[in-house]
C-alpha cells in the first residue's frame, strides 16, 4: 500500500548511527510501534520500519495510492512539493464535484408520451419503469479504489445465471437480477444498505437527472448515414460511387497512410448515450415509474441508468435525508438479512467444498415441488452410482 | 557535499515511514476492535429464517449433482415481502389518466372514437381556440390516434392560400371541436393527402361554416345570443352535442 | 426552410411580386416564419408594361431588400403541439430599420410573427393563422 523503502535507505541508518544527521532520527525510530529498532536485513517485508502490507496479488485489488517510485527527497511527503495532480487519488479528487452524491437506479424505457399542461403547453416525455431495483454491493475506496453502489434490476431465472454469479447472489441474499450496474458516488455517505429496494420516490419532481442508455443499433452503416458525409454526385460521369466515402486520406508526401480515427463505414448505434439534465416530471411508486422530460436514447425495453445530474447541484439535503429515512423505515432488517445470508453462504460454500451439498439440499430449505423431485432424483441417481461402486460422481 | 544528501535521504525516508506507520496504526485499530466485538457478541439471529430454494447444477453427461446454490425468491427484499413486478401497461394507464384529466366529460374521446357517430376523415371540422383567435375550420385530412396525443389535420383556404393545421385534440388550447359537415360517402383512405392536389382540393370551407352557423341559429329558437355564443366558443360537451345533432 | 435561392411571394403592396432569398440575417441555416432575410426582387407586381409599373411601385426589379418571412411551406410547430403549414412561401418587404415598405398586406400570415416581435406586420394583415 504505502511506498516501500528499499533496503539501502535504512541500511545506512543502521550501519552509521553516529552520523551527523541521524541523532535526531534515532529517538523517533524508537517510538515506532514495533518491538525492536534493530534491523534485520533478511527481508524488507519484515523490517520494523516498513508498514504492514498484505501480499499484493491480483485479488488484492487496485491500489489507489501513488505508485511506489524510487524514494528521492523530492517525492517524499515531507519534501514540500505539492500533491501529485495525476494518479487515481488525484483523479478522484478532481472528479469529486462532478460525481453525484447519491446512487442512481436502473430502469426500463417503456416508451414516450406527452404531458398536457393546464396552460396548454405540451411536453413530450419518456416513461422509465423501475422493476425491483435493489442495491447489490457497495464499492469502497479502500477495497475497490472508488466509491460506488452496485444496483440490480429485474429478475433472471437461475438457470440463465452462471455459477459464479449464483454464488454472488447467494452471498447477498437476493434473487438473481436481470441487469447490474454501478453508480459512482462522491464518498461513503453515498453508500446504501445492501439488498434494499429503490423506488421511484428516490427522485423528486423537478429535479434534474442524467439518463444513460445504449442507443438503437443501426447495424453496419455507410459513411453518409454514420458520419453525415456528403456522398458523391449522381451524374457527371460518376460510376457506381454515389454513396461511397471517397478518399481515405492524402497520398505520397503525407505518409500514404490512413490516419488513425478516420471516419469510415462501420457499426452504428448501440453506443452508450448520456442525456444530461432531464427534469423529472412525475414519480409514482404504484406504477413504479419515473417520467422525464424529453427523449432518451434506446429502444423500448432498453435498460437505462438514472442518476442525479452531475452538472447540477445535488438534491437538497433534506430530501436526501428523507430518502434515507424511507429506506430505513421500509427495510429495517436489511442488515440482519444480509448477515444471515452471508453466514448461510459460508455454510453452503463449505458444504460445496466438502461435497455434502446434496445432504443440505435433502434437509431442505423449502424447495419447490419440482425442485424437490429433481433433487430426489439426483440424489437417487448418485446413490445408485455409489452402490454400483463406480467412481464417485464429480461434484 | 556528498555527506549531506546521504544524511538527508534516510532522514526524509524515516519521516515518511513514521507518518505512514502512525496512519497505518490508526487505520488498523478500528478493524481490530471490530473483529474483537464480533467474536465477543454474536450477531443477532434474523427474525425469520432465510427462505430460499436450491438451484442444482448437474453434470451434463452423467446427470450427477455437481453443485447447488441457494436462490432467494425474487419477491422478497431483505426478508420482507415487498418486491413485485410493476404493471406492464403503464403507458396505457398514463394515457387514460391524462385523457380523463383533460376531458372529464369524455366528449373529445367520443368524437374521435372508432364509432359511427364519431368524426371521420373527409368531414369538415371547426376547432375553437381557447385564447382568442379565429376558429379554424377545415376538411379533416387525417386523424392520428395516440391516446392523449391524438391529433387531427385540417385543411382550408384562407385568402386563397391553402393552410393546414394539426390540432392536439386533448390540448387545453383547443376549446371545442364541432362537425360542420359530414362527408357524403365514407372515405376509402385513412389519410386524404390527395386533397392537397389542385384537382381534388376542396377550396375554402367558409361557405359551409357560414351555412352551418345559420342553421344552428335557426335550430336554437329564441336565444340568438346563446346560439351565437355556442357557435363561437363551444366547450367539449357541446362538441359532442353538435356531433349528435348532425 | 427558406434558404439561398428560395423563391417567395411578396404579399404586400410595395410593388414586388416574386422575390428570391439571397441571405438569412443571423446565424441561421434556414429561415422560418418571423425571420429576417435579404431578398432580390425578381418580378414586379402588375408588370405587363415594365416601364409603367415602376411609377407606383416602391421597389423595382433587381432591388436588394430586407424582408420578413410570413408563410412557409415547411411545418412550424407551436408550444401546444399544434402545427401550421401553408401552401406557399411568402414574405413582406421591410427597410433596414425594420418598418414595412408597403402599407398593406394581402393574405394570411403566421401568428409566429407576434412571438418574434413583428406585431406591426401582424396588424397590417387581414387574417392570421
Amino acid at each position: 500500500m504505502a511506498p516501500r523503502l528499499p533496503a539501502r535507505c535504512w541500511r545506512q541508518l543502521a550501519l552509521r548511527p553516529s552520523s551527523t544527521a541521524t541523532p535526531t532520527t534515532l529517538p523517533r525510530a524508537s517510538l515506532l510501534p514495533t518491538t525492536t529498532t534493530t534491523t534485520t536485513s533478511s527481508s524488507p517485508a519484515h523490517h520494523p520500519l516498513l508498514p504492514y502490507t498484505q501480499s499484493r496479488t491480483v485479488k488484492s485489488g487496485w491500489s489507489t495510492l501513488p505508485s511506489r517510485a524510487k524514494p528521492h527527497r523530492f517525492n517524499q511527503v515531507t519534501s514540500g512539493l505539492p500533491a501529485p495532480t495525476a494518479g487515481p487519488a488525484a483523479a478522484l479528487k478532481r472528479k469529486e464535484r462532478s460525481t453525484p452524491v447519491r446512487a442512481g437506479v436502473l430502469a426500463v424505457k417503456k416508451g414516450m408520451t406527452v404531458f398536457m399542461g393546464r396552460t396548454g403547453a405540451r411536453i413530450p416525455c419518456t416513461v422509465l419503469q423501475l422493476d425491483r431495483v435493489q442495491t447489490v454491493l457497495n464499492k469502497t475506496r479502500s477495497k475497490h479504489g472508488y466509491w460506488a453502489v452496485q444496483v440490480g434490476m429485474g429478475e433472471r431465472q437461475a438457470g440463465n445465471v452462471t455459477a459464479p454469479l449464483l454464488g454472488y447472489y447467494e452471498a447477498k441474499g437476493i434473487a438473481p437480477k436481470e441487469a447490474l450496474a454501478e453508480f459512482r458516488v462522491r464518498d461513503e455517505r453515498g453508500l446504501l444498505p445492501v439488498g434494499v429496494q429503490l423506488l421511484p420516490d428516490w427522485f423528486h419532481i423537478g429535479q434534474r437527472v442524467d439518463v444513460r442508455s445504449n442507443s438503437r443499433g443501426m447495424g453496419f452503416a455507410g459513411g453518409m448515414k454514420r458520419h453525415g458525409f456528403a456522398g458523391q454526385e449522381a451524374s457527371h460521369g460518376n460510376s457506381k460511387n454515389h454513396r461511397t466515402i471517397g478518399s481515405a486520406g492524402p497520398s505520397q508526401g503525407s505518409g500514404s497512410r490512413v490516419l488513425p480515427g478516420k471516419k469510415m463505414p462501420g457499426r452504428m448505434g448501440n453506443q452508450r448515450v448520456t442525456i444530461q439534465n432531464l427534469p423529472v416530471l412525475m414519480v409514482d411508486n404504484e406504477l413504479g415509474i419515473v417520467v422525464v422530460k424529453g427523449c432518451v436514447a434506446g429502444h423500448k425495453g432498453a435498460v437505462v441508468k438514472i442518476q442525479d445530474a452531475c452538472k447540477k447541484d445535488p438534491p437538497p439535503d433534506e430530501f436526501i435525508e428523507k430518502t434515507r429515512k424511507l429506506i430505513e423505515e421500509r427495510f429495517p432488517e436489511a442488515e440482519a438479512h444480509l448477515q444471515a445470508a452471508r453466514e448461510r453462504h459460508l455454510e453452503l460454500k463449505e458444504a460445496r467444498r466438502e461435497k455434502r451439498i446434496a445432504e443440505l439440499m435433502a434437509q431442505g430449505m423449502k424447495p419447490t415441488e419440482e425442485q424437490a423431485d429433481a433433487i430426489e432424483q439426483i440424489i437417487a441417481a448418485s446413490a445408485r452410482e455409489d452402490t454400483a461402486e463406480r467412481a464417485p460422481a464429480e461434484f | 557535499m556528498s555527506t549531506t544528501p546521504l544524511a538527508r535521504r534516510p532522514l526524509s525516508c524515516l519521516k515518511a515511514s513514521l507518518r505512514q506507520a502512525r496512519q497505518h496504526k490508526l487505520l488498523t485499530r478500528p478493524m481490530a476492535t471490530e473483529a474483537t466485538q464480533r467474536t465477543t457478541t454474536p450477531p443477532p439471529p434474523p427474525r425469520r429464517p432465510l427462505e430460499h430454494n436450491f438451484f442444482p447444477l448437474t453434470d451434463r453427461k452423467t446427470k450427477a449433482l455437481r453443485s447447488a446454490f441457494a436462490v432467494y425468491p425474487s419477491t422478497t427484499v431483505a426478508g420482507k415481502q415487498a418486491l413485485r413486478p410493476p404493471p406492464a401497461n403503464v403507458l396505457q394507464s398514463l394515457h387514460e389518466a391524462q385523457m380523463k384529466r383533460m376531458d372529464p366529460t369524455g366528449a373529445r374521446t367520443a368524437l374521435f372514437a372508432k364509432t359511427r357517430e364519431a368524426a371521420k376523415v373527409g368531414d369538415v371540422l371547426l376547432v375553437t381556440h381557447r385564447r382568442g383567435g379565429e376558429p379554424f375550420a377545415g376538411v379533416c385530412l387525417s386523424i392520428r390516434r395516440r391516446g392523449v396525443d391524438t391529433a387531427v389535420l385540417l385543411r382550408n383556404h384562407l385568402a386563397r392560400v391553402g393552410v393546414e393545421m394539426w390540432f392536439k385534440v386533448y390540448n387545453k388550447n383547443v376549446a371545442g371541436i364541432e362537425i360542420v359537415k359530414r362527408r357524403a360517402k365514407r372515405a376509402r383512405r385513412a389519410r386524404l393527402t390527395y386533397m392537397r392536389q389542385p384537382k381534388h382540393d376542396m377550396g375554402s370551407v367558409a361557405d359551409l361554416v357560414f351555412a352551418w352557423k345559420r342553421s344552428r341559429k335557426v335550430f336554437s329558437t329564441g336565444k340568438p345570443a346563446a346560439a351565437a355564443k355556442a357557435a363561437k366558443g363551444a366547450k367539449g360537451a357541446k362538441a359532442a352535442a353538435g356531433a349528435k345533432k348532425k | 426552410m427558406i434558404q439561398l435561392k428560395t423563391i417567395l411571394n411578396c404579399i404586400d403592396n410595395s410593388g414586388a411580386a416574386i422575390v428570391e432569398c439571397a441571405q438569412i440575417v443571423g446565424q441561421k441555416r434556414h429561415a422560418s416564419i418571423g425571420d429576417r432575410i435579404v431578398v432580390v426582387v425578381q418580378k414586379q407586381r402588375g408588370a405587363q408594361a415594365e416601364g409603367m409599373a415602376s411609377s407606383g411601385a416602391k421597389v423595382k426589379r433587381g432591388d436588394i431588400r430586407h424582408a420578413i418571412v410570413v408563410r412557409t411551406k415547411q411545418r412550424v410547430q407551436r408550444r401546444d403541439g399544434s402545427v401550421i403549414r401553408f401552401d406557399d412561401n411568402a414574405c413582406v418587404l421591410i427597410n433596414k430599420a425594420g418598418d414595412p415598405i408597403g402599407s398593406r398586406v394581402n393574405g394570411v400570415v403566421g401568428s409566429e410573427l407576434r412571438k418574434k416581435k413583428w406585431s406591426r406586420i401582424l396588424s397590417m394583415a387581414p387574417m392570421q393563422a
